[in-house]
């Protein structure tokens, strides 16, 4: 039995330990990226006089905002046509409601550093704050924003360029039927395949949740 | 130790436990997307053979386009393993990359058209975000492409034809992966690609046949783009430190750069003379001095060719000859002064095809003279432009008009014949004389001096005083020469009209006692000649005439206006020459004239105006630099030539230059621009660049936007030579130390540049600090600037909604929502244009 379990530990060691390091480094180079809270100093202009008359605290405002990117990032596709800046307002939103999300986990995050590795307190929301990171990151480099820009400087592209795709009429172009017909049959199938696809590249990510979750 | 150990066997047992479970519960998530993509794409096979064919050019487009994929849909069929997830990978992308292309075959319902004045009044923040996610999105595109490529690759290395299928896509005009984002991903400075992909895909490029070599040798060796040096100086002309004191600070506001007319007397001068260098008058035939050159030789020819074809026609050989006399005159004249429409387009920088143009204009003016006889001798638009000899058929219109109609004589160019007199004169004048060279043939100047110095001892031994004896035997001389001049002219002025030598010599007669010419006292001064030195006054008429004056203020005599032009001219000229084999203006004041405009031409590019409107300002600059000089040393000279001293002389040039038009020009330009031109004491220039802040940068590129809004600018009259020159309304580039200043790649705003359209399309920075960005109003108005905008916007909402799939898939039951699910919308039930959400989440 000695024997059997020396070998058993010989091997396990360095296989489980390497493994354990890799989810480590990966989940470090993640919290690196997370940022922390600070409340803007400045709003674009359209921002301010849409939200921030008579709301000035932050929790007014990060509360408005989440509402107008949950409607936002609901629409249909047809909405998002005639209005191409709306997306793009949402993802104003979405850094302001990251940021939120980094205030009121704050405490947790602190928690979850002082322990870690060694232990993994509150990993389910600091899982939460990385997957929400992931979506910004993803929507800043799609518009080739640094992750390390401000968000006063995000929200201010975001912004700027929404309200830029906004301006002019929206003029109706005639699709034919068969068209949107085969529009239809490609979308179907290409979010299906974007499922797949993400799953087999967002593997790390979700070995990170995960492993964070329990 | 027993115990530790087991504790041990256990804790790790369970940790590796934990490792692999969570493997484990991704390989079933993944797993279980096999099956629900298995089921989507056997549903997405079924909706392809359902789909009706169709007329719409569309429709076909993507149906053909759709059946292309069939075979890369079945390899991710076969391959939907969890160990051959990377060869799954490969494929979805290239599917995903496809299906998105085809689907932009099919127009957006709707679509946003913003107005000029929208497009036109978008502020400096705007325009700073699209420049920046313009920038970013043209290496975005190219890591993308690049990493497709790798793909692309990988399936062919596992037997899928995908570059043909690619091939095939872009045949069907399916918007994908073509060769200018292959170049991009492959010579980009952003590319993921290493040399083995890099070569792999050119190899599968090549394989599929459908690319052609050259454009192929492009990618494959895309053309070296050479940077040119900013801020080049002429290795003797180093920068002041730039925080040398004696640099005055930035005018506060910075105007423009400020052009000149050129002076078109110069420019006319030029030409002319360039013209006249066409013929040799020294040549003498049959007691004619005859004109030798080109343009003879050609004026022969066609001469003898309308006599030929008129002979042809049926006229007589009387009615032959004159017309042919005619033509030859007319062609003579015609191509004098086309001559010198064409040299006024070079002397003013044009080049030669400007001048050519220049021509071509002159020629078809109906206002012009000679665009009669050009339609007499051509047919426009037939024949090589080269070719001087008429036209056959042009010909015999012009003689069926003429008919059995009178032929009147060809009315010689006056203006040509002053020219060619004046030009035989000087010719004369200019030549090497030699001692006895031939009777009537002698150097007028050493005949002056002789007649100075015998009038000079004559008064002397009348009595008049040193000084007064000094004036009366100068003036003498230089009467002289006046009437040497003046009856010059009127002989080479008939000679030039075809007269002979004897005719000439009456042509003077009867000037000489006509009287007009004002020298009749002086021809009775000068008495009866002596016949062996017929240009000496005799002893006693002149002698006479000085006893006559005595007693009286004896001033020295003003040349006439004609000969001190002739004079100071030719000391202005002295130095000057034209090469024929660069077929440039050569001597220092043109070398002078490169060495300024050069430095305007260099600090335009830096403050981001385009080549050729820096090359505007050259040509205008250069202009005003050698009229400046040609001025400036008639000045000189002509006060040298009234007897001043260089001292006195170059003060008298001080004065002309506060007072000319140049002074203004040449300060204001000067200071603005940060050039200084300084001239040392032996009169060799040195130009100094001083180098601007950004600020003045920023603030010279703003002022030249300015004049775009104006429109006062014109490259046309430039062109044609003509008094105006004005800048170009054109585009206006950025330097790369601006861009560097302002922490952009030269490279990265290249890309943008070129990116964001068509030729032309520029940016520059603006305002502010050094950051700010600038797309032109002219630029913004493109609409392919809004297209790449959209596309950038689309892009981003598909990855953020991707990203938002992405976090909620993976916070599918988890209490804190990591994506923004806002489950207690208000307004959900109600909102108009929302998705419906299907309660299952299918």
């Amino acid at each position: 039995m000695k024997k059997i379990i020396l070998i058993f530990i010989i091997f396990l060691i360095p296989t489980v330990s390497f493994a354990n390091q890799d989810i480590i480094n990966l989940i470090n180079s993640k919290l690196n990226e997370l940022g922390e809270f600070k409340e803007p100093t400045k709003y674009p202009k359209g921002f301010e006089e849409k939200h921030m008359k008579g709301c000035k605290s932050w929790t007014c405002i990060s509360n408005k905002s989440a509402n107008a990117m949950g409607l936002i990032f609901k629409r249909t596709d047809s909405y998002n046509q005639k209005n191409p800046g709306n997306q793009i307002y949402g993802m104003a939103y979405f850094e302001i409601f990251y940021l939120n999300k980094l205030k009121k986990n704050k405490s947790a995050l602190e928690k979850f550093k002082a322990e870690w590795p060694k232990k993994i307190v509150n990993g389910k929301k600091i899982a939460s704050i990385i997957k929400t990171n992931e979506s910004r990151k993803t929507m800043r480099a799609a518009l080739g924003i640094d992750i390390k820009a401000s968000p006063e400087e995000a929200i201010n592209i975001y912004w700027t360029l929404a309200d830029f795709l906004q301006k002019g009429n929206v003029e109706k172009v005639k699709v034919d039927e068969t068209l949107k017909k085969r529009q239809r049959v490609i979308s179907n199938f290409k979010n299906s395949l974007g499922q797949l696809k993400r799953k087999i590249e967002k593997q790390d990510l979700l070995r990170i949740i995960e492993y964070l979750e329990g | 130790m027993k115990k530790f150990l087991l504790i041990l066997f256990f804790n790790l047992f369970l940790f590796s436990n934990s490792i692999a479970d969570i493997d484990k519960t991704i390989n079933e998530g993944i797993e279980k997307e096999f099956e629900d993509y298995k089921e989507s794409l056997e549903k997405f096979k079924n909706n392809i053979d359902k789909l009706k064919e169709q007329d719409l050019n569309e429709a076909k487009i993507i149906d053909q386009s759709l059946s292309e994929l069939k075979q890369l849909l079945s390899f991710t069929e076969n391959n939907l393993d969890l160990n051959k997830q990377e060869e799954l990978l490969d494929s979805l992308k290239v599917i995903d990359k496809y299906l998105g292309d085809i689907s932009k075959v099919i127009p957006n319902q709707f679509s946003r058209v913003a107005s000029n004045e929208d497009n036109e009044n978008i502020d400096e923040n705007t325009l700073k975000v699209m420049t920046s996610i313009g920038t970013s999105m043209k290496s975005k595109r190219a890591k993308k492409t690049s990493d497709i490529l790798i793909s692309m690759n990988n399936l062919e290395e596992n037997g899928l034809n995908i570059y043909s299928v690619n091939q095939k896509l872009i045949d069907l005009d399916v918007s994908t992966i073509g060769l200018n984002e292959i170049n991009a991903a492959l010579n980009s400075k952003n590319t993921i690609l290493n040399e083995g992909d890099r070569k792999e895909t050119i190899d599968n490029l090549k394989k599929t046949g459908g690319t052609k070599d050259d454009d192929l040798a492009k990618i494959i060796e895309p053309p070296k783009i050479i940077e040119p040096p900013i801020d080049p100086l002429p290795p003797d002309n180093p920068l002041p430190p730039p925080d040398d004191p004696i640099v005055p600070g930035p005018p506060a506001d910075l105007p423009p750069y400020e052009d000149l007319d050129p002076n078109t007397d110069r420019l006319k001068d030029f030409a002319t003379v360039r013209t006249l260098q066409n013929y040799d008058y020294s040549w003498e035939r049959d007691d004619y001095r005859i004109s030798v050159g080109r343009p003879v030789d050609e004026a022969l020819e066609v001469q003898q060719s309308v006599y030929d074809e008129a002979i042809r026609f049926g006229f007589s050989e009387d009615r032959a000859n004159m017309l042919a006399n005619n033509a030859y005159s007319a062609y003579y004249d015609m191509w004098f002064h086309g001559s010198e429409i064409a040299e006024q387009t070079r002397a003013a920088g044009g080049s030669w095809e400007e001048a050519d143009r220049a021509l071509e204009r002159w020629l078809l003016d109906p206002e012009n003279r000679y665009n009669e006889w050009a339609l007499n001798f051509y047919r426009v638009d037939e024949g090589d432009e080269d070719e001087y000899l008429p036209n056959p058929d042009a010909l015999k219109e012009w003689f069926s008009k003429i008919g059995d109609g009178p032929i009147d004589a060809y009315e010689l160019s006056e203006d040509r014949l002053d020219k060619e007199a004046m030009a035989r004169t000087v010719s004369y004048l200019t030549q090497d004389f030699m001692q006895g060279q031939g009777e009537g043939e002698g150097d007028p100047y050493a005949e002056a001096d002789e007649v100075n110095e015998f009038v000079r001892n004559l008064a002397l031994d009348k009595g008049f005083t040193d000084e007064q004896a000094n004036i009366l035997g100068r003036n003498a001389a230089s009467t002289y020469l006046d009437i040497w001049l003046d009856g010059t002219y009127v002989m080479e002025k008939a000679l030039a009209e075809g007269l002979s030598y004897a005719e000439a010599d009456q042509a003077v007669e009867r000037w000489a006692v006509s009287g007009e010419h004002g020298y009749n006292d002086w021809f009775e001064r000068w008495g009866e000649s002596d016949p062996e030195k017929d240009w000496m006054p005799d002893e006693n008429t002149f002698g006479a005439y000085l006893d006559s004056i005595k007693g009286t203020t004896i001033e020295l005599r003003d040349p006439s206006v004609i000969r001190k032009d002739i004079e100071v001219s030719m000391r202005v000229y002295e130095n000057l020459s034209y090469n024929t084999d660069t077929l440039q203006w050569e001597g220092e004041v043109f070398s002078e004239a490169d060495q300024v405009s050069q430095a305007f031409y260099d600090r335009a590019i830096e403050i981001g105006l385009t080549e050729e409107q820096a090359r505007v300002i050259q040509i205008n600059n250069r202009n005003a630099y050698i009229d400046t000089w040609m001025e400036g040393t008639y000045v000189y000279q002509e006060k040298i030539y009234e007897g001043y001293s260089s001292e006195e002389a170059d003060q008298y040039v001080d004065s002309w230059f506060d007072q000319s038009r140049y002074n203004g020009y040449w300060s204001s330009n000067e200071n603005n621009w940060g050039i200084e031109i300084e001239e040392d004491d032996n009169g060799n220039i040195r130009v100094v660049i001083r180098p601007l802040t950004l600020e003045e940068k920023i603030q010279l590129g703003e002022n030249q936007q300015k004049l775009q809004v104006k429109g006062d600018v014109n490259i046309d009259k430039l062109k044609e030579n003509v008094n105006e020159q004005v800048i170009l309304k054109d585009e206006v580039g950025i330097s790369a130390e601006a861009l560097a200043d302002a922490g952009i790649s030269k490279e990265d705003f290249d890309e943008f540049k070129e990116a964001m359209g068509a030729k032309g399309n520029t940016i520059s920075i603006i305002g502010g600090e050094l950051k700010q960005l600038n797309i032109f109003g002219e630029v913004m108005a493109d609409p392919e600037i809004l297209s790449a905008a959209q596309e950038a916007a689309r892009d981003a909402a598909a990855e953020a909604g991707q990203a938002l799939a992405a976090a909620n898939d993976a916070e599918a039951g988890g209490s804190d929502p990591g994506a923004p699910r806002i489950e207690n919308d208000p307004t959900a039930a109600t909102c108009k244009g929302c998705k419906y959400i299907d309660p299952k989440g299918d």
